[in-house]
């Protein structure tokens, strides 16, 4: 059987951690850029 | 391994359940618990929406004024449905994903507990503060859930509350993606790729990703409302020198992948169901993944098809009603690989296979009327009537509310430990699948004939099916309370147990686990071989 250590588990925990920062930053840069097309496209 | 060691691997976890009901569920980071939280609010705000709907319904019985208020009506319109989207379905869903994602990849739970716990806790307050728009003097909102301007600019200072629970509920719901992603890409199980995942599973990476790309395009346009309505912003207001129709571009490339983030979970637990009960792998897995991909891209081009009527150039409206027939292609390969799944199957039709099936037929009926809406030049005659109210229902009722029930019968045996009671399951499918057509088929008349949408009286041509529409609404929404029944029976007084495997057909991580599973499971990695991958050729 394939073992998975704890140490890999925490490994695991800090590679989501920073996939869902990654994800986070992209959202909050969706959310700036429409608001940005709203105050930019009225006149 | 056999299916029998696999349980034994898995069982010897020592379960370490907290103590006391609000370290249980307030502070649960238990992916099995915070599931259960997202269903039960689910079903309560099912409840909630589903009796705003019977007013709705109880109002266009006859024709004339006879219950309430136009304005009043118009508020009932717009919270059923940002309750049964934002409140019902969605929530629904997430708690699928909680319960299910981590079993079914072999994860001890989703990678981000805490922020799980935060994702569910934000919604209860998100939602009061909606209902509570209802007893503010401005009443609550009552421009459609779609809040177009200068309509939605006109309420009163209950707007704020309307636009920032909005907002929490987006956060709740980006949170809870970013959480299914960051399990699904590095929390499987040795062994467990991309490609040998369970269809659920992939159809929720997917739907996580189309949250987290549209989520905060709906909370922009909001803001923007906000600003405009409260701080002299001129957004979406003429005078000014801003553009309603901008507001409906936004809203809508929110709008349409949230149309597929309520199907595409859907899409999954059906090709989990399928193969069970027909006892055969499900038909073109490959296929599956591309086609719900492709879906997802697809929802991204065809948002200006909800506003053909709106005035665009020839070449706009072509574009978007090219793009949107193109989407019949990727749904047609499900809908055909479902099928070829069932083909010289050995069926059994218990509740989940019959709800499954009920899906793949009505759900297709909604496909093609959608088909029909998409021909810009036959759209202008159908825009804003009955019909699309037909068509967005058969989609979202006998598709992705059948689904959830397909797949709570489907998997509650394995949640509970416990055998829910079939015959009233059955019973509770066929009085729904019969008084969802009632309810629902004769609204493809009323829009053909012209009847407008969000309006609470009507000509009295329109009485005869209106009438037939309100008592299949009644029946379908008293039929829902067997459902309880059945749920809160299987829970807390059958004493049939459920074995591991639950169902024959059966095949997955989570089938391995012991029915209920450990409240800490897969703390050992499971071994991933032809037993355990759901759709492995030749374990059927």
């Amino acid at each position: 059987m394939d073992m998975v250590s704890h140490d890999d588990i925490k490994d695991r925990r800090k590679r989501a951690v920073k996939t869902a920062l990654a994800l986070a930053f992209v959202a909050t840069m969706i959310f700036i850029a429409f608001i940005l097309s709203g105050v930019l496209g009225t006149t | 391994m056999s299916i029998e060691s696999h349980d034994a691997a898995h069982d010897d976890n020592h379960d370490h359940k907290p103590t006391g009901f609000l370290n249980r569920w307030l502070f649960t980071t238990n992916h099995k618990d915070i599931g259960t939280l997202y269903l039960v609010f689910a079903l309560l705000m099912f409840f909630i929406g589903g009796s705003m709907a019977m007013v709705i319904r109880a109002e266009l019985f006859m024709p004339g004024l006879q219950l309430v208020e136009p304005e009043f009506f118009n508020q009932m319109t717009t919270m059923h449905a940002l309750i049964m989207v934002f409140g019902a379905v969605m929530p629904a869903w997430v708690g699928f994903a909680n319960w299910n994602i981590p079993m079914m990849i072999g994860a001890p739970d989703m990678a981000l507990p805490r922020m799980n716990n935060w994702s569910f806790w934000i919604l209860p307050f998100a939602f009061t503060m909606l209902l509570s728009t209802l007893f503010m003097d401005s009443g609550g909102p009552a421009a459609g859930w779609t809040l177009y301007p200068p309509l939605s600019l006109q309420g009163g200072q209950s707007f704020a509350f309307v636009v920032f629970s909005i907002h929490m509920m987006g956060i709740s719901s980006i949170m809870g993606s970013i959480n299914v992603i960051a399990t699904i890409l590095n929390m499987r199980a040795p062994g467990m790729s991309l490609m040998k995942m369970p269809l659920f599973v992939w159809t929720w990476l997917i739907t996580a990703f189309l949250l987290i790309a549209v989520m905060p395009v709906l909370a922009g346009a909001v803001t923007m409302l906000l600003t405009d309505h409260f701080f002299g912003t001129s957004f979406f207001n003429a005078a000014g020198g801003g553009d309603p129709v901008m507001f409906q571009h936004i809203f809508w490339f929110f709008g349409h992948p949230e149309v597929y983030i309520m199907i595409l979970p859907a899409f999954g637990v059906i090709s989990e169901i399928l193969p069970t009960f027909s006892r055969k792998p499900l038909f073109g897995y490959t296929a599956m993944v591309y086609a719900t991909a492709s879906i997802a891209f697809l929802s991204f081009i065809v948002w200006a098809h909800h506003m053909f009527t709106v005035g665009m150039p020839l070449t706009g409206e072509l574009f978007f009603m090219y793009a949107t027939l193109l989407i019949a292609v990727p749904t047609g390969v499900k809908v055909f690989n479902w099928v070829s799944t069932m083909w010289k199957g050995s069926m059994t039709f218990e509740t989940p296979m019959l709800f499954a099936i009920g899906f793949v037929v009505l759900f297709t009926i909604g496909g093609l009327s959608g088909l029909m809406l998409a021909i810009a030049a036959a759209d202008l005659q159908y825009h804003d009537t009955y019909f699309v109210v037909a068509h967005f229902h058969y989609v979202l009722v006998p598709g992705s509310v059948f689904a959830l029930m397909a797949g709570v019968y489907y998997w509650l045996p394995k949640w509970t430990g416990r055998m829910y009671s079939e015959k009233w399951g059955k019973i509770h499918f066929w009085i729904s699948a019969i008084s969802v057509n009632i309810l629902f088929f004769p609204q493809h008349y009323l829009g053909l004939a012209g009847m407008p949408r969000r309006i609470p009286d009507y000509s009295t041509q329109f009485a005869d099916f209106n009438m037939i529409s309100s008592i299949g609404g009644f029946i379908f929404g008293a039929s829902q309370l067997i459902f309880v029944g059945v749920v809160a029976h299987c829970v807390f007084r059958s004493r049939q147990a459920a074995t591991g495997r639950v169902w024959e057909g059966a095949k997955g991580l989570e089938w391995t686990l012991s029915s209920p599973p450990p409240y800490h499971s897969f703390n050992t990695p499971p071994v991933i071989d032809s037993s355990t991958v759901a759709h492995a050729e030749g374990t059927h």
